[in-house]
């Protein structure tokens, strides 16, 4: 259940709207952290053609685990509305992301229908950064 | 798309050729030399076939060999050595640059959203790929590159028959039987044909005819070369065969030190992914072979990238067995390499002598060389090739029969399978065939089969000999078999009934590199086979096999790969964009590290184009960073600048230590492009760079004519003019004050052409026009810098940036004349035109938005433009400098010595643009369509020759007042400029507040009262509060103020009479004495807070003189008691400044027609009120006699209860008690003008209307309380003060106060949407006033003696005495039958009446009507009758009264006093 997880939310022109970063409580302060979270980026961005070809064969919207890359697993989750939620993990812990992503997405809904919200422009409500650090310290880090 | 020269079959074909080696005599070899060329070379271009051959394969059936291609080399020539081999393939990636200035560099394609600009071809990859493949080392395994066959040539004119003497070193040969061949070359020119022939001859009988051949060459003589020389346009068939000219300057640039070199260490490390040990568990595992691999002498440094594929099993020293075979061989690098690229160095000195190749060869003599390469091939090598082949498989056909049967069972038998399980671990126990073992045989067999294009027999001749090495664990032969073997069916392509075996060639790459570890030949089988499935379209499988390629052993081949691998995702049906994009940065950071910069700039600009602008912000800092790292170190410096400016963004998710590194980098960087440029151009140019920081908010901008304002000396106050901290809300207010101004000095009307001046331009003012500064006198800019970043800017030197177009009257045409200079020279032409200021230094923290106003002063005429700033951009001075960052570099000079904190960071000198925009305009159709936005003159200032400038000081203004307070000020007045001034006025939003007295001289200094002990108790004074308005003239002495002249007058401040904090304005207005300026007048503005204290507070009440009954004289009519209440409101208290005590000096009345007197006989009372005390006192007004009244002035009253008598008719006193009474509109409402007029007039008919029944109680009675106070201050100092308070009494019974009344503000009522009647409602007069109209007196005997036994009924007659108070003539009707109980307000009175109704009665007529004319008196004479002694109030008459003539609307009048009547029971 341990280990870092990088979230992202990409948005229909792939780009990122909401990035989250969990790292387990006891390595909270890792030095190396800020050092590579460009990869984390690319290795996400990366791997939005594999969700893509893959969302089609799946009815699923939880596509599991769509690519690996050095030590990094990517799974992903596509909404409805194709916003595509990209995790990468180095465990595996399917139950735990399913559910993750099963939250967030609830929350992205509610989210996306304030009216003063637009699709695909970054998310910056608290709100949402609060709930989704809370979901990541329930299902993934926790 | 990455578009190679060659199909895959043809690369196949040409990679896999047949061999042969060339082994030429000196002399033959410096024949060929004429040419420029080697023989090898000579004969290259037409080693291709161009005609059908046909072989038979061993089964005797004819195969045609399409194209078949001859690789030639020379015999002398070696491998390189594995580390030479290096250089090379880095000098071949090298020298293949794109062509960045090609306009169709690339081709734009569009996958999704995403528009993409892809380099079409790499030809850097296929360089590499053909060095690679030529400097692989050979290997005993398999046959394909060994040399079938030998030439041997020699010359016709030597003499001498050439021995076959072999070199030292020989190529590894196919077969002990090789094929020889011999061929005599000739020269045309120069030697004798018969000779040849003669030669040619003995060599046929010596040697065969089929394997000699007479080659004529050089038709041309080099004589004929040289005349002919300029002629180029014969096609070169030689140029695309040889190796190109390396360029020396090329060469450098580049370093074979794995990672980027020493100029690195000038970043920061931060960004250096590869130095925290986060990935070095990779590297750990293959610590043994990185041992292996740094013993070749390059620095390979092994710097793990995050970003590498970690292999699924390590490799273990992938090249140690032959890595270590050329330890040390660098020496002998160079001269290997220039060995190989010149091939074999005969005349290498004369080579350049002719740029050409080939120039003695004529077209004939190209054919003679195609002739004989096609007779070589078809007439000597296939030949051999079938006869080779024949033998072979003759002799398998009888060793495989007995091997199959007997090995094979045995091996079934016993041996088990050994294979698969231990593969990997196997390596060591390789079974070596001897040379001519069956195996090697059959591979032999096939590799031939396979160069003369004999697939099919090729395949299943690999197929039978994979299973043997595969039994015999020989896992190279084994993988080079499976190699082959689907290399044989694809080149079969559609006519092989078998679909492409890529298993097979994946297991032989896995095979090669896990069992074998023979990186080389993986490499080589990735090739193959990557081409060969790009070429069925599986792009997938091919990016696979690339990335499954990626070692640390060598970053130019992951680079290399890695970049074939994303263009094969581009190139995939559903290209992966992404995925490209990834790919490419890995093999950017690939190349980085190979130390191949060029490239790794091209690949990281190419995957930017898919980052670019998504929001992946951390991403793309990297990429631009690299990108700006890379172009730095390429000398790329605009667009290292450009993309480290990148980096400097607003939500930059880096950390503010990462973005200073990044800025100290920027500027670093933008330094030296500037240094470049300036050396380029050779000169200074004039024109500074533009820097992106900070950001700079243009439309902020704010314009002020004037300077800063000069601040408070001592007790002087200078007016405070304008500055930038200015609401909205005022400049509509100053704006008032200028329209009242102008129009009173323009006679009461606004000029047609009049706009409001401006002092102050923003983004809010109306900017169409420009501006209108003056010669000397300054202008501020107020400028709003805004730092996006983190850290801190530093910016020294601030200055701003003007032309000047100067309005010369002389012919020749104005220069335009600016300050922008890359060198700040002193004593420029510029600074003696316009004075500017320079800010030394302005640190802008991080996020911060700062405001910085400078000052210009222009000193000629023209038209001034302020166009942008210049500065020295800095970072901050931080402690965590790089360690380079010092004095290294070229600036290290420059920026040197010890001057202050901000020079010693490096910095770039440069300006911003400060551009405006106006507003947006949206008035017209096309305007709407369009953002269209109006011009924004605000910074274009036109300068005008020197106008007069006042300067306006006040001495002593107070801070803080009492409210009511008097305090004099000196106001003075001064010329600043240059130009003598007239007609000064001053307007104030608060006129009320001051009193302007004359002009100051030294003797009437003094207190603000005049006094006098002149006991003249009335004075008459005409008061016309008419002139007391808003604007007020100044008279100047001598109705000119010259330039340097001064004056000063006396003006009075009275506190308000509310406590708080009251905002006083002064627009001062003054016109040039000299007429023919453009704008005529000038203003300045002053604005003040007064801090009121609370002080007095006086409340009066006037009733009617209470008259006795008896007294029939009318003089008393005309009297009132005025009882005035006085209150201290101050409270002491310690430590603050309070009032101690007030004193109240003299009670002045100031009316129409009242006077008042004293009531008291001891007028010298004590008057003293102390905190919270209050005073009463009671006057008697008394109306003044008509003849009095003859003026229309104001009589002032004064009653000193203090000696001397304080003049209230003289200022400032009169003019504070005519302020007191004026009624000034908001300023806001004041609409300057009665733009409509008829309104106003409407309005004041209004008023007018009952003013004839508004007298009736209408008083005008104004008290002035004059006072002095005894004020302890925060220091506990007493002082005194004077001030003064009015009263206006209105009305009668009405307490008044000297408090003003708080307008309430109006509840607006609700909103309504439906349509309602608008009732016109007719104006009344007030009820208050409709019951005073009349007042009625009742004159009787008071007390009555009757003897009821006599007479029961007792009358008395009572007088009325009606008085019409108003100047209408009103209609009375006395009632009294209608008599009620009106005794509510009297009612301890009417203790005294026993039965109110019944005690009394009035008789007679009962109801009387009269009418009166204006202030007539009349009497009714009523009798009333008592039926009992007793005291009775009588006054229960009802009196109707009506100004109108319809008696219905009669109203009650007013009860007055109660008349009381005693009755007495006289005994008779």
């Amino acid at each position: 259940m341990t280990g870092n997880y990088y979230f992202v939310i990409v948005g229909h022109h792939d780009n990122p709207i909401f990035e989250m970063e969990f790292f387990p409580s006891n390595r909270a302060n890792d030095p190396k952290k800020d050092d590579h979270r460009h990869l984390n980026q690319f290795v996400a961005h990366e791997a939005l053609d594999l969700v893509d070809e893959q969302m089609w064969t799946s009815s699923n919207m939880y596509l599991k685990v769509v690519d690996k890359f050095n030590e990094w697993f990517v799974s992903a989750f596509v909404t409805a509305g194709r916003m595509r939620f990209i995790m990468l993990h180095e465990m595996k812990n399917e139950d735990g992301i399913k559910n993750f992503f099963t939250e967030i997405y609830e929350t992205y809904i509610k989210h996306a229908m304030n009216p003063f919200y637009e699709i695909n422009k970054p998310i910056t409500s608290p709100a949402f950064e609060k709930k989704a650090q809370l979901f990541g310290k329930k299902y993934l880090t926790g | 798309m990455a578009q190679h020269k060659q199909t895959a079959h043809e690369f196949i074909q040409s990679t896999f050729s047949p061999q042969v080696a060339v082994l030429c005599s000196n002399d033959a070899e410096l024949l060929c030399q004429k040419n420029n060329l080697s023989f090898v070379q000579l004969v290259q271009p037409f080693s291709r076939l161009k005609t059908e051959a046909h072989i038979k394969d061993p089964n005797n059936v004819q195969h045609s060999v399409q194209h078949l291609r001859i690789g030639v080399v020379d015999m002398n020539n070696q491998i390189p050595p594995a580390a030479a081999a290096k250089k090379l393939m880095n000098d071949a990636v090298n020298n293949e640059q794109p062509q960045l200035s090609e306009g169709n560099r690339g081709n734009v394609i569009t996958v999704g959203d995403y528009d993409l600009q892809l380099s079409s071809s790499t030809p850097w990859f296929e360089a590499y790929r053909e060095v690679f493949l030529q400097t692989l080392p050979q290997s005993d395994h398999e046959f394909l590159k060994h040399c079938l066959a030998s030439m041997l040539q020699t010359l016709s004119s030597s003499q001498q028959q050439q021995q076959s003497q072999f070199p030292n070193k020989l190529p590894l040969w196919f077969s002990p039987n090789i094929l020889k061949y011999y061929v005599l070359l000739h020269d045309v020119v120069e030697a004798e044909a018969s000779k040849a022939e003669a030669v040619y001859q003995s060599m046929k009988s010596s040697f065969g005819h089929q394997s000699c051949h007479l080659l004529q060459i050089n038709s041309r003589s080099l004589t004929a070369v040289e005349t002919m020389k300029l002629d180029t346009s014969l096609p070169d068939p030689w140029g695309q065969f040889l190796p190109k000219k390396i360029d020396i300057q090329e060469g450098v640039d580049y370093d074979t030190g794995g990672s980027s070199g020493g100029d690195d260490s000038i970043f920061p490390t931060q960004l250096d992914e590869g130095t925290n040990g986060n990935n070095i568990h990779i590297g750990d595992t293959n610590s043994n072979s990185d041992e292996g691999v740094d013993g070749l002498g390059t620095i390979n440094n092994v710097v793990d990238h995050p970003l590498a594929m970690s292999n699924e099993s390590p490799l273990q020293s992938p090249n140690m067995d032959y890595s270590s075979d050329y330890q040390g061989s660098s020496s002998s690098l160079n001269s290997i390499q220039s060995a190989l690229s010149k091939s074999s160095s005969f005349g290498v000195t004369d080579k350049n002598k002719f740029p050409g190749h080939g120039m003695c060869l004529t077209a004939s003599d190209q054919d003679r060389i195609r002739i004989f390469m096609h007779e070589f091939a078809v007439r000597a090598l296939i030949p051999w090739a079938e006869r080779q082949m024949r033998t072979l498989n003759d002799l398998l056909m009888s060793r495989t029969g007995i091997r199959k049967s007997l090995f094979g069972t045995a091996r079934k038998l016993f041996g088990g399978n050994p294979s698969k399980s231990n593969q990997a671990s196997s390596n060591a126990t390789t079974v070596v065939y001897s040379k001519d073992a069956p195996e090697l045989q059959m591979r032999r067999l096939a590799d031939l089969a396979f160069l003369f294009q004999l697939y099919d027999f090729a395949y299943q001749t690999y197929h039978s000999a994979k299973r043997d090495f595969n039994n015999d664990n020989a896992w190279l032969h084994f993988a080079g078999t499976l190699e082959m073997a689907s290399l044989a069916i694809f080149m079969l392509g559609n006519q092989s009934q078998r679909s492409y075996p890529d298993h097979y060639m994946e297991s032989a790459i896995t095979t090669y590199l896990q069992s074998c570890r023979n990186v080389p030949y993986s490499v080589r089988a990735t090739l193959v086979s990557t081409e060969a499935l790009k070429s069925r379209g599986k792009y997938k499988d091919a990016a696979m096999q690339f990335i499954k390629m990626m070692s640390e052993d060598s970053d130019l081949r992951s680079a290399l790969l890695l970049e074939q691998a994303a263009h094969c995702f581009i190139n995939m049906r559903n290209a992966m964009v992404r995925k490209y994009s990834f790919h490419m940065i890995l093999a950017g950071h690939r190349f980085s590290k190979a130390g191949q910069r060029k490239h790794a700039l091209r690949a990281y600009s190419q995957a930017l184009q898919i980052y670019k602008g998504k929001g992946w912000s951390l991403a793309e800092d990297h990429i631009n960073f690299t990108i700006g790292r890379q172009s730095h170190n390429l000398k790329q410096l605009e667009n290292a600048t450009a993309a480290f400016k990148h980096l400097l963004t607003e939500d930059s998710k880096q950390t503010p230590m990462q973005q200073n590194a990044f800025l100290r980098e920027y500027l670093f960087v933008y330094r030296q492009l500037l240094v470049q440029e300036a050396e380029e151009t050779g000169l200074q140019s004039n024109i500074l760079p533009e820097l992106p920081l900070p950001i700079l908010d243009s439309n902020a901008t704010k314009v002020l004519l004037g300077a800063r304002p000069q601040p408070p000396q001592n007790e002087k106050m200078f007016a405070t003019g304008v500055w930038f901290e200015q609401s909205e809300s005022h400049t509509n207010k100053w704006k008032i004050l200028e329209d009242l101004l102008v129009s009173s000095a323009n006679g009461g009307s606004l000029p047609l052409i009049y706009k409001p001046t401006l002092q102050l331009y923003t983004d809010d003012t109306d900017n169409k026009y420009n501006p209108v500064g003056y010669v000397r006198e300054p202008i501020t800019i107020e400028f709003y810098l805004v730092n996006p970043l983190k850290v801190a800017l530093t910016m020294t030197d601030v200055m701003l940036l003007w032309s000047f177009l100067p309005t010369i009257s002389s012919m020749d045409k104005p220069q335009l004349i600016t300050n922008e200079h890359m060198v700040t020279a002193k004593n420029n032409l510029s600074d003696e035109i316009v004075h500017g200021q320079t800010v030394k230094e302005i640190i802008l923290q991080g996020n911060d938005r700062l405001a910085v106003q400078m000052t210009l002063a222009p000193q000629q005429m023209g038209e001034l433009r302020i166009y942008g700033i210049t500065y020295n951009l800095g970072s901050s001075a931080t402690t965590f400098m790089a360690p380079s960052q010092g004095p290294s570099g070229p600036l290290g000079s420059t920026i040197a010595g010890p001057k202050a904190s901000y020079v010693s960071t490096v910095y770039v000198r440069g300006k911003q643009k400060i551009e405006v925009q106006g507003p947006r305009l949206n008035n017209k159709k096309e305007e709407m369509a369009v953002k269209t936005y109006g011009p924004d003159r605000r910074l274009d200032l036109t300068i005008q020759e020197e106008m007069p400038l006042l300067q306006v000081s006040f001495l002593n203004f107070p801070r803080t007042l009492l409210c009511g307070e008097v305090h004099p000020v000196t106001l003075s007045f001064t010329n600043v400029g240059s130009s003598p001034m007239h007609k000064l006025m001053v307007a104030s939003s608060n006129p009320k507040c001051f009193v302007l007295g004359t002009v100051l001289n030294k003797h009437n200094l003094g207190g603000v009262y005049k006094s006098s002990s002149v006991k003249d108790e009335l004075n008459c004074v005409k008061c016309d509060t008419d002139n007391v308005g808003r604007v007020t003239l100044i008279d100047l002495p001598g109705g000119v103020l010259h330039p340097k002249g001064s004056f000063s007058i006396q003006l009075w401040i009275r506190g308000n009479d509310i406590g708080g904090n009251h905002e006083i304005d002064f627009l001062f207005y003054y016109e040039s004495a000299q007429k023919s300026t453009k704008p005529r007048y000038r203003l300045l503005r002053h604005n003040v807070l007064v801090n009121t204290v609370e002080s007095l507070s006086v409340r009066a009440v006037a009733q009617k003189a209470c008259r006795h009954s008896t007294s029939n004289d009318t003089s008393n009519i005309g009297q009132m008691l005025i009882s005035c209440e006085m209150e201290n409101l101050s409270q002491q208290q310690s430590g603050r400044a309070h009032v101690q005590q007030i004193e109240v000096k003299q009670i002045s009345c100031a009316s129409k027609n009242w006077t008042i007197h004293s009531l008291t006989s001891t007028i010298k009372a004590d008057v003293h009120i102390g905190s919270r005390e209050l005073l009463q006192i009671c006057l008697k007004a008394v109306n003044l006699s008509s003849n009095d009244n003859t003026t229309d002035g104001t009589t002032f009253t004064d009653l000193s209860f203090h000696g001397d008598k304080i003049v209230s008719s003289e200022s400032p006193c009169r003019q504070f008690y005519e302020r007191s009474n004026i009624k000034l509109k908001a300023l806001d409402e004041e609409t300057f003008q009665s733009s409509t007029p008829s309104q106003n007039i409407q309005s004041v008919e209004n008023m007018d209307e009952f003013q004839s029944l508004n007298c009736a109680i209408e008083l005008g009675i104004s008290l002035i309380i004059l006072w002095q106070a005894h004020i302890v201050d925060i220091n506990g100092s007493e002082r005194l003060c004077v001030g003064q308070h009015h009263v206006l009494v209105e009305k009668t019974d009405c307490i008044f106060t000297s408090y003003p009344y708080m307008l309430v503000p109006k509840e607006s009522p609700p909103i309504k949407f439906i349509k309602e009647e608008v009732t016109n409602e007719e104006k009344k007069p007030a009820f208050e006033v409709l019951t005073q109209l009349v007042s009625y007196t009742l004159q009787y005997q008071t007390e009555v003696d009757n003897c009821f036994s006599k007479c029961r009924l007792c009358f008395v007659h009572v007088t009325v005495v009606l008085e019409n108070l108003s100047e209408a003539e009103v209609s009375v009707l006395v009632d009294t039958s209608k008599a009620q109980l009106r005794l509510n307000d009297y009612l301890d009175a009417g203790v005294a009446v026993e039965s109110p109704a019944g005690g009394f009665s009035w008789v007679g007529q009962t109801l009387k009507q009269l009418k009166l004319s204006p202030k007539e008196t009349q009497n009714i004479l009523l009798s009333v009758s008592f039926g009992k002694p007793g005291v009775y109030n009588i006054n229960n008459l009802a009196v109707f009264v009506t100004y109108q003539h319809d008696s219905t609307e009669m109203t009650q009048q007013k009860q007055t006093k109660p008349c009381v009547i005693t009755v007495r029971d006289a005994p008779s």
